[in-house]
């Protein structure tokens, strides 16, 4: 058996008039701490998730979803229809949860500085090449583009040999 | 909306995060009201996060809270530290360097 991280997400009906009371959600975080719980809700929706042993995610998947949804029951929480079951074996959630979510974006001069080129030279680059990176935003500041599209392209830029130009058809 | 800022009510590894999203992210913090638990909110968001209370950090309960702040947006690990979070993992370490 192996630890299982599973949520389930729910949402009002369209034509459901009951509310979600606010100590509902916290007898629910009370109801679920020895299940590691934690749950968000709003308005409209609510969803908790707890974790549980479990042979594989399937197993998980339906134990977790009794459980969530027994206490939820238990604790006032409106009965509004799963939208959403997931569940993930928990080291390959920490695995996920160590990798930064924002890319890493470089400015001008940055990229500049991974070329090896002048900030000019860069902007004269991105006009000549084809290849050259989109920019990732457009801001009024200036341009910001992934820093491993540039590194890609510094090492592209080192290969020998010219660039390919545009092939022109021939008159 | 206006945000508190978190305390003593939730452990050292929640304030971290928190106050990260709060600084840098334009999350809101709520402290709770008698025995119900903190929130948190997403910025332009009705909906909230349960922040469980110094006690419930072990296990996998983090964990879960993490994935739940990153479903709604947050980032954490942050991608680069601001001058801020710099300055003040500096004055954290040297704190737990005075304290050996």
């Amino acid at each position: 058996m192996e630890p299982f991280s599973v949520r389930v997400e729910t949402r009002a009906p369209r034509d459901a008039r009951d509310v979600l009371p606010d100590d509902a959600a916290d007898e629910l975080m009370d109801r679920l701490e020895d299940y590691d719980g934690v749950v968000s809700s709003g308005p409209r929706s609510w969803d908790a998730t707890v974790t549980i042993a479990a042979i594989n995610p399937r197993q998980a998947a339906e134990e977790g979803t009794q459980i969530i949804e027994y206490w939820a029951a238990k604790s006032g929480l409106p009965s509004w229809p799963a939208v959403r079951i997931e569940a993930i074996r928990q080291d390959v959630l920490a695995e996920q949860l160590e990798r930064p979510t924002l890319p890493d974006l470089v400015s001008a001069p940055e990229a500049a500085d991974i070329l090896g080129v002048r900030p000019q030279r860069l902007h004269q680059l991105a006009d000549e090449r084809r290849d050259f990176p989109e920019p990732a935003y457009e801001l009024r500041a200036g341009k910001l583009w992934l820093r491993a599209a540039i590194e890609a392209f510094a090492q592209r830029k080192r290969q020998p040999g010219r660039p390919r130009k545009a092939v022109t058809a021939a008159g | 909306m206006e945000t508190d800022r978190p305390g003593q009510e939730v452990s050292k590894e929640h304030r971290q995060v928190i106050t990260h999203l709060i600084d840098n992210e334009g999350w809101a913090y709520k402290t709770p009201k008698a025995n119900g638990y903190p929130r948190l909110f997403p910025p332009k968001s009705d909906s909230s996060i349960k922040v469980p209370k110094t006690g419930h950090s072990k296990g996998h309960a983090f964990e879960n809270w993490l994935a739940a702040i990153r479903r709604d947006g947050g980032h954490w690990p942050p991608g680069r530290k601001t001058k801020q979070e710099k300055e003040q993992e500096a004055e954290q370490e040297a704190e737990e360097a005075g304290e050996e």
